[in-house]
C-alpha cells in the first residue's frame, strides 16, 4: 500500500516537473472536473506537442507548469534541472528499457530529456546532403539569379541613358519606340526564362549587344535606330519560336529535308530576281515587306541540316547529302559574289564535320580545298583582287578604293581610349558606317576600351554557349549548338578583322550590332537554337536527378 | 541643352558605358564559372547521367586504356576505335567500327560488324551474331577485357532520331552490315566462302558445322 502511494507521488512529481506538454495535459485532465474536460481537450488540440530540447518547448512547458509549481528561485530550478538530467542519464545508462518508461509511469513513454547529440561525421554528412540538395535545385532552376539580374539592370541603365542622350542630341520623339527595348529586355531576361526555354545569361548578353547597336544607331541615324528596334522585337519572336522547336520537336528528318530545299530555293531567288548592289547580288525585294538577304536566313537551314546528317550518320558517304547541300550553297553564294557569307558557310561546315567525326585527314583536305578555291576566286574575280590589294596597302588609293578602311582606322584612332562621346565625332565619313563599319563607330564614340569589352562580351556569349552544348546529351543538339557558335565567332572575327585591317574586308555584318533586319533576325534565331539546346540539357538533368534520388535513398 | 553640356554628358556616358560593360563582362564570367562548377558538382553526384551504363576496363595492355577506365555506354550507336563512334574504344585490336548496339531495359544488344568480332563471356561472336549482355558480362577483344555495368533505369531513353533502326538491325543480324559501316560486300562474300569451305572441311572430317555450333551456343 505504502509502496503504491510512493509510486503515485513519484508519478505526480515526474509529471509536474517534466517538460513534456502531453504529460502535463494528461495531468491537468485528471485534475479537472469532468464538465470542463472538452474545453481542455480543445486547448490540448490547439497546442501541438512540442519536442524536447528546443527553447520554445521549454518556455511553453514552464509556462504551463506555473500553477502546479511552488515559487522557487532560479537557482533552485537550475539545480533541479541538473539533477533531473543526471538521473535521466543514469537511468538510461543502467537500463535503456527503464529509461523508456521513466516518464509518467503509466506505460506512456516520454522522450528522453535530450536527444543524443549527432556525431561530427553525421553532422557533416547531413550538411553535405543539404548542400547537394541545394546544388541540384540551383542547377535546374529556371530563374535568373542575382548576377544575371544585375546584368539586365545594367543593360537597362545603359540603354535608357544612351537613348535619353540621343533624344537630347536631336533625335527627338522619333526614337520613342526604342525606349520599349528597356522593359522588353528586362522582361525577357528576368521573367520569361521561368516560362520559356530561355537561358537567362545568353539572353542578357544578347540584349546588351542589341541595346548597344540601337543606342549607337539612334545617335548617328535615328531612323535606322528605330527600324533596328523593330527588327529586334521581330527577332525575339523568331528566337522564341526556334527555341520551342528545338526543345519540343522529336524528329528532325522532315524539317532538315524541308530546310535544305527551302535553302536552295532562297539562294536562287536573288540570282533570279535580285539586283547588283555593292558588287554582290544577294538582296531580294519583296512587295509589302521590303528587301531581305536570303543568305542570312539560310544559315539556319545549313546548321540544322548539317547537324542532323552528321549526327544520325556515321560514315562520310552517309553524310554526303548535307555536304552536297553545303557545297550547293557555296556555289550559289559564289555566283552571287557574296564571298564573305560563303566563307562563313565553308568554315562552319568544316568545323562541324571535324566535331562530328574527328577525321583530321579529311578535314585537312577540305581546308586545302578551301585555300585552293580562295586562290581561284582571287584569280577569277576582280573585286577580290582589289580588296586584297587594299588590305595590304589602303594608302595606295586613299581617295577611292582604300577610302573606307582609312576612314575606319582614323575613326578608331580619333576615339582614343574612352571615345569622343556618344553622338560626337564624324562617323558619317565612313561609307557603310551603320552596317559593316559599326565597330569603328563604336570605337570612335565610346572608345577603344569599350570596343574591346564589346569583343569580350562576344567571347562570353560563345563561352556560355560552349558550356551549354557540352552539357547536351545527344550529338544532334551538340552539333546544332556548335554550328551556331562557330558561325557567330567566324562572322565576328571576320568583320572586326576587316575593320581593323587585320583581314581583307569581306562585307559581312557584325552580329547584333549592325543595322539590318535579316542579319539581326537570323542572329536572334540562331540564339534561339542555343536556348533550346540549353533547355534540353536542363530537362535531362532534372530527369537524372529524379532518377538518382530513389537510388540514393536506397 | 547647350552643346557644351551635351559634350560633358556624352563624355561622361563614355566612361559610364566602359564601367557598365566591364561590370557585365566580370559578372558574366563569374556566372559562367560558378554555373560550370555547379553542374560539375551535380553531375558528380548524379550517377549514370545520360548513359545506359559503363564498360569498365579490367585489364589492358594499353596506356590509353588503363585498368579501371570507365567508358560510358549510350543508349544506342556504334562501337569502335574511331572517334566518330558513339562508344570509342581506342585500342589497336578493336576495329574502327567494330559493332553496333542498342539498349533494351536491363540488357545491351550488340552485333559485331567486323569479321574479327570479339568474345562475350568467352563465347566468340562474329558478324551477324546478336549478343544480349546483362550487367557483369565480360567483353574481350585481344588482351582488352571489359566488364559491363548497366544502369538500373527501367525504361530506355532512346534519342528522337534513332540510329539503330529496325532496317539496320535486320541487316546487321543477317550479317549484311555494309549500310552501317561494316566491311564491303566483296569482303563479306569472301568471308562467306571461307566459312563454307571451313564447314565442308569439318563435315568431311566428321565434326559438326560451325553455324550449328554457334546456334546451339
Amino acid at each position: 500500500m505504502a509502496r503504491n502511494e510512493q509510486d503515485t507521488a513519484k508519478r505526480r512529481r515526474a509529471v509536474r516537473v517534466g517538460e513534456d506538454g502531453a504529460a502535463d495535459a494528461r495531468y491537468k485532465k485528471a485534475k479537472e472536473p469532468r464538465a470542463r474536460q472538452p474545453a481542455k481537450k480543445e486547448s490540448a488540440k490547439k497546442e501541438p506537442i512540442k519536442k524536447e530540447g528546443t527553447k520554445r518547448a521549454a518556455k511553453a512547458a514552464s509556462a504551463r507548469e506555473t500553477p502546479y509549481k511552488p515559487a522557487s528561485s532560479p537557482k533552485s530550478a537550475a539545480k533541479a534541472e541538473a539533477s533531473r538530467a543526471k538521473s535521466a542519464s543514469k537511468t538510461q545508462a543502467a537500463s535503456p528499457r527503464r529509461a523508456r518508461y521513466a516518464g509518467d509511469g503509466m506505460g506512456k513513454a516520454i522522450a528522453p530529456k535530450e536527444a543524443p547529440k549527432a556525431s561530427r561525421r553525421e553532422q557533416k554528412d547531413r550538411q553535405k546532403r543539404e548542400a547537394a540538395r541545394r546544388d541540384r535545385a540551383r542547377a535546374v532552376s529556371r530563374a535568373a539569379d542575382a548576377k544575371v539580374t544585375m546584368i539586365a539592370l545594367l543593360t537597362a541603365v545603359f540603354e535608357a541613358l544612351g537613348l535619353l542622350l540621343a533624344t537630347a542630341n536631336g533625335a527627338g520623339e522619333q526614337i520613342g519606340i526604342c525606349f520599349l527595348m528597356v522593359p522588353v529586355g528586362l522582361l525577357m531576361t528576368m521573367a520569361m526564362p521561368r516560362v520559356l526555354p530561355i537561358d537567362p545569361l545568353i539572353m542578357a548578353l544578347t540584349n546588351f549587344l542589341c541595346g548597344v547597336g540601337v543606342v549607337v544607331l539612334c545617335t548617328v541615324s535615328p531612323a535606322r535606330g528605330v527600324r533596328q528596334a523593330e527588327f529586334y522585337m521581330l527577332g525575339l519572336v523568331g528566337m522564341i519560336v526556334i527555341s520551342e522547336i528545338v526543345l519540343h520537336m522529336r524528329r528532325f528528318h522532315g524539317l532538315a529535308l524541308l530546310s535544305m530545299l527551302l535553302g536552295i530555293a532562297a539562294l536562287i531567288l536573288p540570282l533570279a530576281f535580285g539586283e547588283w548592289q555593292n558588287g554582290a547580288k544577294n538582296w531580294v525585294e519583296v512587295p509589302f515587306f521590303g528587301s531581305f538577304q536570303p543568305s542570312e536566313l539560310v544559315k539556319l537551314s545549313l546548321v540544322l541540316s548539317l547537324a542532323y546528317y552528321f549526327s544520325t550518320h556515321r560514315t562520310v558517304f552517309q553524310m554526303m547529302p548535307a555536304i552536297l547541300f553545303a557545297a550547293a550553297c557555296l556555289g550559289l553564294l559564289m555566283l552571287q559574289r557574296d564571298l564573305g557569307t560563303a566563307l562563313i558557310y565553308y568554315l562552319t561546315t568544316l568545323a562541324m564535320f571535324y566535331v562530328a567525326c574527328g577525321n583530321m585527314p579529311l578535314t585537312l583536305i577540305g581546308l586545302c580545298g578551301g585555300a585552293g578555291a580562295a586562290v581561284v576566286g582571287y584569280k577569277m574575280f576582280a573585286h577580290v583582287k582589289v580588296r586584297v590589294a587594299m588590305w595590304r596597302n589602303p594608302w595606295s588609293d586613299p581617295l577611292d578604293k582604300g577610302y573606307q578602311i582609312i576612314q575606319a582606322l582614323l575613326a578608331i584612332g580619333s576615339g582614343g581610349l574612352f571615345g569622343v562621346g556618344l553622338g560626337q565625332g564624324t562617323p558619317e565619313q565612313i561609307p557603310m558606317y551603320y552596317n559593316d563599319f559599326i565597330f569603328a563607330v563604336i570605337c570612335e564614340q565610346l572608345g577603344l576600351v569599350f570596343g574591346l569589352l564589346v569583343l569580350a562580351v562576344y567571347l562570353m556569349l560563345i563561352w556560355r554557349g560552349a558550356t551549354l552544348i557540352t552539357r547536351s546529351r545527344r550529338s544532334f543538339e551538340m552539333l546544332l549548338g556548335c554550328g551556331v557558335l562557330v558561325m557567330l565567332g567566324v562572322q565576328t572575327v571576320m568583320i572586326v578583322g576587316g575593320v581593323i585591317k587585320m583581314l581583307p574586308l569581306t562585307g559581312v555584318t557584325m552580329p547584333f550590332l549592325s543595322y539590318g533586319g535579316s542579319s539581326l533576325t537570323s542572329c536572334l534565331a540562331l540564339m534561339g537554337i542555343l536556348h533550346g539546346v540549353g533547355a534540353r540539357a536542363r530537362d535531362n538533368m532534372e530527369e537524372d536527378i529524379l532518377f538518382s534520388k530513389p537510388a540514393r535513398e536506397a | 541643352m547647350t552643346q557644351a553640356w551635351y559634350q560633358v554628358l556624352s563624355m561622361s556616358f563614355g566612361y559610364l558605358g566602359a564601367c557598365i560593360i566591364a561590370l557585365i563582362v566580370l559578372l558574366s564570367a563569374r556566372k559562367v564559372l560558378s554555373d560550370s562548377a555547379l553542374w560539375r558538382r551535380v553531375k558528380k553526384g548524379t550517377p549514370q547521367s545520360g548513359a545506359a551504363g559503363v564498360l569498365r576496363v579490367i585489364s589492358a595492355g594499353n596506356r590509353r586504356l588503363p585498368a579501371g577506365t570507365e567508358i560510358s555506354v549510350p543508349y544506342e550507336g556504334t562501337m569502335g576505335a574511331s572517334h566518330s563512334c558513339d562508344m570509342c574504344i581506342p585500342y589497336r585490336r578493336v576495329h574502327m567500327r567494330s559493332a553496333f548496339f542498342w539498349v533494351e531495359p536491363g540488357q545491351l544488344h550488340i552485333v559485331p560488324l567486323h569479321k574479327d568480332g570479339f568474345l562475350v563471356d568467352d563465347v566468340p561472336m562474329g558478324p551477324g551474331d546478336e549478343a544480349v549482355l546483362r550487367g557483369g558480362t565480360i567483353l574481350r577483344v585481344g588482351d582488352l577485357k571489359m566488364a559491363l555495368e548497366l544502369d538500373t533505369r527501367t525504361e530506355s531513353h532512346l534519342p528522337a532520331e534513332p540510329y539503330v533502326t529496325s532496317a539496320r538491325r535486320t541487316k546487321a543480324q543477317q550479317g549484311r552490315g555494309e549500310g552501317i559501316g561494316a566491311p564491303g560486300k566483296g569482303e563479306m562474300r569472301r568471308e562467306k566462302k571461307r566459312e563454307e569451305k571451313r564447314e565442308k572441311e569439318q563435315t568431311k572430317k566428321g565434326g559438326k558445322p560451325l553455324k550449328k555450333e554457334r546456334a546451339r551456343r
